[in-house]
Formats: C-alpha cells, structure tokens, sequence
C-alpha cells in the first residue's frame, strides 16, 4: 500500500514538482500551500508522514507543528528548511518533529526518512489499537 | 551606552546581518526549485527509457520554471550587491527612488510573510539627499519592518517619493494597523532616533490617513 503524505510549502513550484517526484516513485501526495490549509486536511485525513516547510506566509512551520501534534499527536512530520540550524534542530526535535532536512534536500534521503517515519507512525497507531482493546476487553470484564 | 557612531554601527550592522540572512534565506528557496526540476528531468529520462515518451511541451514548462527560479536568484544576488555597495557612499550624492526600490525589494519576502503587498508610486524627478546611502537604506527598512507590523494581512502598503521644499518625503500609507501610540514608540526607539538624527529626518504619523511620513532636509 502507497505511503500517503502531505507537502505543506508556499513556494507553488516547488510543491508541484515535488508532488510529481514522489508520485513518480510509489507514494500518494496532497498538498497544502498554507499551514491552515494542513490544518483543516489534518482534521478528516490521515498521512504516514507530513513534510512541512519551515517558513510560510501567516502561520509559520514550529506553530503548524505544535498544532499539529496537539491535534494527531501520533503525526510523523518532517521539517524543511533554507537554513538548518543546531538551535533550529534542536526546537524542532523538542516539539515533537521526527526530522529536519535543509533545503535543497537530496529526494532518497527525504524518501528514506518518510518510510522511517510511515514505519514509525504504524507502530504508533498498532500500540493505540492494542491499548483499546485490551481497555475494552477489562471494561466488558473478559 | 556608546557614542553615536557605535550605535549606528551596532544597529547598521544588525540590519546588515538581516538582510543578508533573508536573502540567502530566499536563495536557498530558489535553488531548491531549480535542485528538484533537475531532479525531474533525470526522472523524465529514466521514465523515458522504460517506455513512457517525453512531452516537449512538458519539458518546455520545465525550462520556463528554471529560468523564472534563475531571474529569481538573480535578483537576490544583485540586491546583495546593492546593499554591500550602500557602504560606497557615507556622504551622499543618496538617490532616493533608487534607494526605496532596493529596501522593497529587500522587504519583499517580509512583506509576503506579512501577506502584505507593496506598492510603489514612481518618484517623479531626481531625488538625491548628501546623506549616507547605507543608513538611508536602513531607515528605509525600519519604516518598512514597523509598518508591515502594523498592517492587517491582505492590504496594500503604498510607498511614495516625492521632492519637497528643502528636502524629499518618503510616505508608507495606509499602516492599517496602527495608532499615535505605535507610532510614538517607533520613532522614539534609540536605533530608529540616531538614525533620524544622522540623516536629518524628522518621522510623523497621520493618524487620519494612518501615514508614515519620512521628511528628509537636504
């Protein structure tokens, strides 16, 4: 089953031929050129992985992602940015992203690190499913 | 505390080191675009070699984005050579209209993070002040930076030149977020007053017409 990710970025251009690429290499991609707009896709959808630029116009990348872990805490989002710093990283990282690239990004790392991130989001999701049951299970007293 | 000379050094080079900060900010951007779109052509071509033919008209969209993204760095390059070469002219002859157009173009990413457009208003006639251009530019984009603070998202900033009696005006209209008390604290902040001071500008706001007006006495 194709991985599904979301591409938040302002930069048109660069969305779209990033959606081709990762297209072109198995995985189902839906864009979003605002972080509000992320928002509001986040609400009905579910994505392996989110990749989400650093710096955009109104809400910028560390807010989207604070919103968006507080909304889908089990959301593996990876952060892209023009400059990286250690500081810049390291925030990310406490936060709640599971990566941090700089702009350009080499297309087979980024690849590597959505499936690291859709392995690392399925786990998540699979632990949730078993604490459920096993709550149901103690609360129907089996 | 220092001497004049030290805080506008200080703040001149702050304003230096964001500038130039933004801009290889923007250039990464542009190059990222330029990185992927050459990354799809060696997609294309591999896709090709397995069968699936090559749209010219594809290609040609390609190219177009390419050279927009190269214009683009291009342009980025050449205000960061138009900032460093401020420095060249700490007496003047300063070419305000000039000046305005570089500190726009510095404020465009700025602006669009503030989902504020600008536009400018073509100065009519040569207007030159015997004033630093570096600290012209920098008070420039300190009017910007407050006014695009003070703005609501999704309005326009016009930025207007004009020669008047004994100087030339700069006015930044309508700050659409702004009140007299706004506008007290910018121009009584310590960097924004040396530099008035050092250039022998007087900053007003209009509260009616919610207008920034830079006077410069020549």
């Amino acid at each position: 089953m194709a991985e599904r990710i979301l591409l938040v970025d302002d930069e048109e251009d660069f969305l779209e031929i990033m959606a081709e690429r990762m297209a072109a290499r198995g995985f189902e991609v839906v864009t979003c050129t605002t972080a509000e707009q992320a928002l509001n896709k986040i609400k009905g959808e579910t994505f392996d992985a989110i990749i989400l630029d650093f710096m955009m116009p109104g809400m910028d990348g560390m807010h989207a992602l604070k919103e968006i872990k507080s909304q889908r805490p089990e959301s593996q989002i990876i952060l892209l940015t023009g400059h990286a710093t250690v500081e810049k990283g390291v925030e990310a990282m406490k936060l709640g992203a599971t990566d941090f690239l700089e702009k350009p990004a080499d297309i087979e790392a980024l690849e590597a690190k959505i499936k690291a991130a859709s392995a690392r989001r399925m786990l998540i999701v699979e632990e949730q499913t078993q604490q459920t049951v096993k709550d149901i299970v103690k609360r129907m007293g089996f | 505390m220092g001497n004049q000379t030290d805080r506008l050094g200080d703040a001149g080079l702050r304003f230096f080191s964001k500038m130039t900060s933004a801009n290889s900010h923007e250039a990464k951007n542009a190059l990222a675009i330029i990185n992927e779109s050459a990354g799809l052509l060696e997609d294309l071509v591999l896709l090709e070699e397995k069968g699936q033919p090559l749209s010219a008209d594809r290609l040609s969209r390609l190219a177009g984005k390419i050279r927009q993204q190269v214009a683009r760095a291009d342009e980025l390059a050449k205000n960061s050579h138009r900032l460093a070469h401020s420095l060249d002219f700490q007496r003047g002859p300063s070419h305000l209209g000039r000046t305005v157009e570089l500190a726009v173009s510095l404020a465009a990413r700025f602006a669009a993070m503030a989902r504020v457009e600008l536009a400018t208003v073509p100065a009519s006639g040569e207007l030159t002040l015997p004033v630093s251009t570096f600290q012209l530019l920098h008070i420039i984009w300190l009017a910007l930076e407050f006014a695009l603070d003070h703005m609501q998202a999704a309005s326009t900033l016009d930025i207007h030149a004009e020669n008047v009696p004994g100087g030339a005006l700069l006015r930044l209209s309508p700050l659409t977020a702004c009140d007299t008390t706004n506008a007290a604290q910018f121009t009584a902040a310590p960097e924004v007053r040396t530099l008035a001071e050092a250039l022998g500008c007087t900053i007003t706001y209009g509260p009616q017409a919610a207008e920034l007006e830079l006077t410069f006495r020549k």
